[in-house]
């Protein structure tokens, strides 16, 4: 009897130590992304060369929690703890946190160049750049006000052209106080390569930088410093406990200029728009079936590919294919897309089975330019 | 081994072991276990001289189990040592198991994150008492997103026991705890988590904005009007026709308010029995009210069944919905609130299908990022986007003169600042379309040009044939025959040019 119990609290103690880890949230997610990117997989090597997603991308998405050590150091609680709690702002959408192409394409910095300007000055590197993978940069505040983090994934810096590591030399009426650089190569349990690169960009005053798709290409990345337009708020927390947060002061209408104005009309719009010959669309699950996402990209680029680009009178290339972590289930499948897409979502949605809503991109998410059309499926999707 | 192995007790044993996990794997780890070390050691502090379950929190220790994960240990007035887990430590404050000292709330605003803060009630209460707007902003995935509309505060409670929401939660298991009455009729009810965001974003101000009308009534939908066709753009053919939604006031808000959308609806064809999908065009009319019956339309234009009703599903909100053929929205609506107590909704029709692709550049076929409007993402205005601005401006503004004489001057003007704008152009993209507005305005004008001769040829000859021709206006009249001979496209208008050229001369 006895050797029942040690069995059995045996088999529990191994199931606990492999689950005690990682919440419910982010295994049940693990195991939607690992079933989609075996279907992915599978899919990619029968077709590898039509279907544009990556192979390796959901092994990024996870993150991966150090082993428990076994010592436990304790430690009295500093009561009087004056440093402020700050409230990390998210580092990127979490629905773009998915397929990432680490295998053989990334980044190399050849050198930088601050780009000065009075209202919005501008970093760039130079050097070979994927642009299919600048939407995971990640953008963090440092430890001061005036000092932001960027990572920069599967990137090299070229040690012949850009050997310095710290860079103080920048004029004093510029904005940029110190640029630190840092390069990170690990090797992963695969056996693989691990390699980014930190930046850690000191400016002289509080700023705001915003990577700027459109100045950046494969040649190129460019970072606009911008001036902040939200203001700090802080409130009721107590002296051991403040919080602070950005928020964006949303009392003020925003500013209707003649540029605003004239795109927000569509007869002018029409004069100010280029053609695109490709349409990229992101696939998002946000419905409660596993691989909802997964089946509505295989759907639409085995099944309707050709009838739709015939259509639209474009390509179609799904960038991106992901679970939405925002613990969302939207009843129907939605559909958003930037200004001069709306004929692109429409011949979408009449694609695609079950019953679409289809929004413009809300203002306050526009600043993803690297994705035409979003799709989130939604519970119809079947 | 495999004796013990295969006897059927151990099958209960691993049957209740897998129950045990599948009972415990839902909620319990929907929320990290463990933090940071810096957010850990905060956590302590504020939990300091708390009450977990009516007991007093004598003491909060915080221990690590790996080198991040670290977690809280409590020792409780009636001695006992407690392990506390943060997902453990949210779950007890949703239930009120775990309270703050000095009348706090512990909230954990970002869901899946170990992120903390503290609400301090009475501070919240003050602000909320003294509040006379509430800011509302739209949530994710809402029409309305990240938009926000300053509403009249009529009066703030704390939820009690017979009220709508007492005692039950939203979706990430917080409970309901005040509620919002607001002068607009609406009510918001809300979390101590979602009070925190509202002292967070200034949501409760405590004086009207100078610049922003707090909204402390509906507007109440009266009638609906047509617009009729009318020409848009006579250089590219387009045509506009309208929906005016008449209201019970001013509309103290801007277009932008008023979003669409487009709902796809299968049904069912009466003929065939197959399901059919319908499209529907809605736009949304946030803080307003549908109170009498108001007609629709069946058809207009390319709308059909044209009607406004109610939101069911969010309070205070009225959709105009229209049934449309998805083939024949090439262009979005476009909003228009006027001086008349309505807003215009504007759409828009074309035979030109080609019109909405702008110019494909060889360029567009490279694999790199390329801009996708003529204008800089930054806002500082380029040379190139002044030009371009004015030579647009110009375009709109000659088409809605009613002089061709006037309108074919301003086209002239409206060349050269597309001329200015290529010049300064620093993208292919830019020089494209400067050079294609170029072309459409090239190929409308001998059209206008020789109508315009025509028609002023006539009416000297109305005047009488003693009148004398105005030396002035042939001179302008012959350079803009020279101008159209130049760009004629067809052989009629070549003829028609030289025979309206000897006329003059």
């Amino acid at each position: 009897m006895f050797k029942f119990f040690i069995i059995f609290f045996a088999l529990l103690f191994i199931i606990f130590t492999g689950c005690s880890t990682k919440s419910s949230d982010s295994l049940s997610e693990e195991k939607q992304q690992e079933l989609e990117q075996e279907k992915i997989t599978e899919d990619l090597e029968k077709k590898a060369d039509e279907f544009p997603v990556s192979l390796d991308a959901a092994a990024t998405a996870e993150e991966t929690e150090p082993a428990p050590t076994s010592d436990e150091n304790e430690l009295k609680a500093q009561k009087e703890q004056k440093t402020p709690e700050v409230f990390k702002p998210e580092q990127q959408e979490s629905d773009d946190a998915s397929m990432i192409d680490k295998t053989n394409s990334g980044h190399m910095l050849d050198r930088f160049e601050l780009i000065p300007d009075k209202q919005t000055p501008f970093l760039t590197f130079q050097g070979f750049f994927d642009p299919g993978q600048f939407h995971h940069i990640q953008i963090t505040p440092g430890n001061s006000k005036t000092e932001t983090i960027v990572i920069l994934p599967n990137t090299f810096i070229n040690n012949v052209l850009f050997p310095e590591r710290v860079v103080t030399s920048f004029s004093d009426d510029g904005i940029l106080e110190k640029l630190k650089i840092e390069e990170k190569i690990t090797s992963t349990e695969s056996g693989g390569i691990d390699f980014q690169v930190i930046l850690s960009i000191s400016s002289i005053e509080e700023h705001m930088l915003v990577l700027d798709s459109e100045k950046s290409d494969s040649r190129r990345l460019t970072f606009a410093l911008q001036k902040p337009k939200k203001k700090k708020i802080q409130t009721i927390a107590t002296k051991e406990q403040r919080v602070e947060n950005v928020v964006e002061a949303k009392v003020v209408p925003p500013k209707n200029n003649l540029r605003e104005a004239m795109l927000l009309h569509p007869v002018t719009a029409l004069m100010s728009f280029r053609h695109f010959d490709q349409l990229n669309v992101a696939i998002l699950n946000a419905s409660p079936h596993l691989g909802g996402a997964q089946r509505l990209a295989v759907m639409l680029d085995r099944q309707q590919k050709r009838m739709i680009e015939k259509r639209m009178g474009m390509k179609l290339k799904i960038v991106n294919i992901s679970s939405v972590r925002e613990q969302t289930i939207l009843p129907k499948t939605k559909i958003y897309f930037h200004a001069n897409f709306l004929k692109a979502a429409l011949i979408l949605a009449e694609v695609l089975p079950g019953e679409q809503v289809l929004e413009p991109v809300p203002d306050s998410r526009v600043s993803n330019l690297a994705t035409d059309v979003k799709i989130y499926v939604g519970n119809n999707f079947e | 081994m495999w004796e013990i192995i295969l006897n059927k007790k151990i099958y209960h044993f691993v049957l209740a072991g897998v129950m045990f996990l599948a009972a415990f794997n839902l909620p319990v780890f929907a929320f990290p276990e463990y933090t940071s070390r810096q957010k850990a050691l905060k956590l302590a502090g504020v939990l300091d001289e708390g009450f977990f379950r009516s007991i007093k929190i004598a003491s909060v220790f915080v221990k690590n189990r790996g080198e991040d994960d670290y977690y809280l240990q409590a020792i409780l007035d009636d001695g006992s040592s407690r392990k506390w887990l943060i997902n453990r430590i949210r779950e007890w404050t949703h239930a009120d198991e775990l309270i703050l000292s000095k009348n706090r709330a512990l909230v954990f605003p970002s869901q899946g994150s170990t992120d903390f803060g503290v609400l301090d009630k009475n501070e919240f209460y003050r602000t909320v008492l003294n509040a006379t707007a509430f800011v509302k902003t739209f949530g994710k995935h809402d029409v309305l997103e990240g938009k926000s509309l300053i509403l009249g505060v009529r009066r703030f409670r704390i939820l009690q026991a017979g009220d709508k929401k007492f005692l039950t939660t939203n979706r990430f298991g917080e409970r309901y705890r005040y509620v919002l009455e607001l002068e607009n009729g609406s009510r918001e009810y809300f979390t101590y988590t979602d009070a925190f965001g509202f002292l967070q974003r200034t949501a409760l101000l405590q004086e009207d904005p100078e610049n922003v009308s707090v909204l402390r009534k509906t507007f109440k939908v009266r009638e609906l009007k047509k617009i009729p066709l009318q020409k848009e753009d006579e250089l590219r053919g387009i045509w506009r026709f309208g929906i005016e939604v008449v209201f019970d006031g001013p509309l103290l808000t801007s277009p932008d308010w008023f979003p669409y959308q487009v709902v796809e609806f299968k049904m069912r064809d009466p003929e065939t029995g197959r399901y059919k999908a319908q499209f529907f065009l809605q736009i949304i009319f946030p803080n307003s009210e549908k109170i009498r019956e108001v007609s629709g339309f069946k058809n207009h234009e390319y709308l059909r069944y044209v009607e406004i009703d109610a939101d069911v599903e969010h309070q205070k909100r009225v959709i105009l919905r229209a049934m449309i053929n998805p083939d024949a929205l090439d262009l979005p609506p476009f909003i228009e609130i006027t001086d008349r107590n309505s807003v215009i909704v504007n759409f828009y029709s074309t035979t030109d299908q080609s019109l909405t692709q702008s110019p494909d550049l060889l360029a567009s076929h490279s694999a790199g990022e390329l801009p996708r409007s003529v204008f800089t993402p930054d806002q500082v205005e380029t040379e190139f986007e002044t030009h371009y601005l004015e030579a647009v401006g110009m375009i709109r503004a000659a088409q809605e003169q009613l002089n061709t004489h006037l309108r074919i001057e301003t086209y002239f003007k409206a060349l050269e600042a597309l001329k200015q704008a290529a010049l300064s152009a620093e993208f292919d993209i830019q020089i494209a379309q400067a050079l294609k507005q170029r072309d459409i305005l090239l190929r409308t004008m001998p059209k206008l040009i020789i109508r315009n001769v025509q028609m002023t040829i006539l009416a000297m000859q109305l005047d009488g044939e003693d009148a004398k021709p105005d030396p002035e206006m042939t001179e302008i009249l012959l350079k803009q025959l020279i101008h159209a001979e130049r760009y004629a496209t067809t052989q009629d208008q070549q003829q028609k040019i030289v025979s309206l050229q000897s006329i003059l001369r």
